[in-house]
């Protein structure tokens, strides 16, 4: 993998949790590159530590020591706040409980990041209408998340992801609150989106359907880094 | 990626997009129904206290300043807007009665009269004596009033407590046998009814002792106990035999209304500068000469200041602790927006509004009730004790709106507002992970 083609770098991290007087090591001198257009899965057992590495490549925690390199810029030293720019307009995140804000409409949801990207009431407009038609629920658009699916509810949370236009998407096992046929059909939509908008995703999950989906595979345990395949 | 890249676009976001930030904070309103139903209720039940204390000192403080300008708190009686004398009134004391007196009254109630705001004019005489039942003589200090006019300055207090029918007392004055009223201290001290025959004894112009008989006609409280002791009131007829002159202490004189009065005041005195009698005179308003209203002014300002300010800081401090709990309802909700690349001063403002809107509808409730609540209160005829000083008791009023109102309106949709920014705090606590794990 070319420098060019690296979006996140991340050289020898390692994260710990002090919980009292006892510490936690929940990633240990891992390294990593995610490249463009990736469409990557962390996978390992519980407490493997692949959330904490899928949230310091979201960029929503810091390593204990390491570098990260996100395209090519060290933002090792920046702080979370100073990289809210940086997750607004090139950070789109899937959750596992969906995360949707419950008073909102399906549309409104989608809508509220864009308002606070700044841009204009029509280009939100297009953006939402487009990315709830792509993930298949535009007749949903004005109903609230409490009365959608699990399934209708993750494809609600896709579109909010992708509709800031980001360069990668961070999913946290988004498939584990979905039945089997709900789960498939949201990897392949993911899966589908990875490959026609070129977004780099990341997906930490343990479900083995999802590996399958993968284009490359990172297995860790106990923090640590055990296999690439890609 | 540059620095610019990672900075992006900062999130600047116009009305358009404030207005649906204000619509996602209307809805989360109802999140919590029960949570919000009593943050409303504190910010009800704040601006109504505040609004209905804010319309009882307006009404306190409006009486005050008619009861000094109709009534007065011991004197010759109410110091009417606006009072005329000689220039040297203010500068000397007089060493005989009269000795700054003002002739040519007729004059100068022409020239005055030529002012169409003018409604009346008062001239008045102050002089002092002794009074006597034959056995007992005791010091008083009187007044030459005119009578009707000065009827008709009282009587204007009725229009605002009805309780207070002030100009009758005056009414045994108001013929031509040659009377007197006196004070309620003084009568009971000379052992003096009504009907009796007094003498007054009293120092003319050129410093002779004069005596003439009275009638008592009446007796009467100023309101102010201690006045009521030495208060002798008499026409200005009788005033003018006793001191042997025509010439008048001041001239009170009343405006139409009470509304731009330093205009009013200028126009005045520019008519009596064409006049040779009326250039030595001084116009002093009622405000001027009023050191018992000032003083209870002052007063009511500490009371009322310090009582708003509690108000507001228990409003402040129950939504504080509302907005604390609907924060911390929220808190995954929080991190998914952090995560999302909003500030925290971005998701700080979603808390704010909501705050905001609270006291707004609050404020509005709260005004309407307050309404209510004071046409109640006023119809209720509630009698109140006497202010300090006085004697007579009057009925309560609240004003239901007044231009303080929506100042106070104001103070609470700000009040519950700031209560917002407690969120922030509970926002600084958690790391974006931290959040995200909250259950």
């Amino acid at each position: 993998m070319t420098v060019e083609e690296i979006l996140v770098d991340i050289q020898d991290i390692s994260r710990i949790y002090y919980l009292g007087s006892s510490e936690l090591k929940a990633l240990n001198n891992l390294s990593c590159k995610v490249g463009k257009g990736d469409f990557l899965v962390i996978a390992g057992p519980s407490g493997s530590g692949k959330t904490t590495l899928l949230n310091i490549i979201g960029c929503i925690d810091k390593p204990s020591s390491g570098r990260i390199i996100f395209e090519r810029k060290d933002i090792t030293d920046i702080s979370l706040d100073k990289l809210n720019p940086l997750r607004l307009n090139h950070i789109g995140f899937i959750f596992q409980s969906f995360n949707l804000i419950p008073v909102l409409t399906a549309y409104e949801n989608v809508e509220l990041p864009l308002l606070f990207k700044g841009l204009g009431t029509r280009e939100i407009r297009e953006l939402a209408e487009k990315f709830l038609h792509r993930v298949g629920i535009a007749d949903k658009m004005h109903q609230r998340p409490s009365s959608l699916s699990g399934g209708q509810r993750q494809r609600l949370s896709i579109a909010r992801a992708l509709a800031g236009n980001p360069t990668l998407i961070v999913a946290d096992e988004p498939t584990a609150n979905l039945d089997r046929k709900n789960a498939e059909s949201i990897i392949e939509l993911m899966r589908e989106l990875n490959k026609e908008l070129g977004v780099t995703v990341v997906i930490a999950s343990h479900d083995q359907m999802v590996i399958e989906h993968a284009s490359s595979r990172l297995f860790i345990q106990d923090g640590s880094k055990l296999i690439r395949h890609e | 990626m540059n620095e610019s890249q990672i900075k992006g676009n900062r999130g600047h976001y116009g009305w358009r997009n404030r207005i649906k930030l204000l619509k996602l904070a209307y809805r989360n309103l109802f999140r919590n129904k029960r949570r919000s139903f009593f943050a409303l209720l504190i910010a009800v039940s704040g601006c109504t206290a505040l609004c209905i204390a804010i319309g009882y000192y307006r009404f306190s403080i409006y009486s005050l300043q008619e009861l000094t300008i109709r009534n007065g708190f011991g004197g010759a009686g109410g110091s009417a807007h606006v009072q005329i004398m000689d220039r040297r009134m203010l500068e000397e004391q007089e060493d005989h009665a009269l000795e700054f007196g003002m002739d040519s009254i007729e004059r100068l109630e022409t020239l005055i009269s030529q002012d169409k705001e003018v409604a009346y004019v008062l001239p008045r005489i102050e002089f002092g004596g002794l009074i006597s039942n034959g056995e007992t003589s005791l010091p008083f200090k009187g007044y030459g009033i005119r009578v009707p006019e000065e009827m008709r300055l009282l009587a204007g207090m009725s229009e605002i407590n009805p309780r207070l029918k002030l100009g009758e007392q005056l009414a045994p004055l108001n013929t031509n046998r040659q009377g007197i009223i006196l004070g309620k201290g003084l009568a009971k001290a000379l052992h003096a009814k009504t009907g009796d025959m007094l003498m007054m004894y009293g120092t003319n112009t050129e410093g002779a002792i004069n005596g003439i008989d009275v009638e008592l006609l009446g007796i009467m409280s100023t309101g102010v106990s201690e006045t009521d002791r030495y208060y002798l009131l008499t026409r200005n007829e009788n005033a003018e035999k006793l001191l042997n002159s025509h010439k008048t202490s001041i001239l009170a004189l009343m405006f139409k209304n009470r509304e731009h009065l330093e205009d009013k005041i200028r126009r005045l005195r520019s008519f009596l500068e064409t006049d040779s009698a009326g250039a030595k005179t001084v116009l002093l308003p009622w405000y001027q000469n009023a050191a018992f209203y000032l003083s209870i002014r002052d007063i009511f300002n500490i009371i009322f200041s310090f009582m708003g300010a509690i108000i507001l800081v228990i409003v402040l401090l129950s939504c504080w602790n509302i907005m604390n709990m609907t924060t911390m309802e929220r808190i995954r909700e929080i991190g998914t927006l952090r995560a999302m690349g909003l500030s925290r001063r971005q998701i700080n403002s979603i808390f704010v509004l909501e705050a905001f809107l609270i006291g707004l509808f609050g404020a509005i409730i709260g005004m309407a009730l307050q309404w209510i609540l004071a046409r109640i209160i006023t119809a209720l005829h509630i009698i109140m004790p006497p202010v300090p000083g006085m004697s007579r008791p009057y009925t309560l009023q609240v004003y239901g709106m007044t231009l303080l109102h929506p100042l106070v309106a104001s103070g609470i949709i700000a009040a519950i507002t700031l209560s917002g920014l407690s969120s922030m705090m509970i926002i600084k606590r958690y790391t974006i992970v931290e959040s995200l794990d909250h259950s």
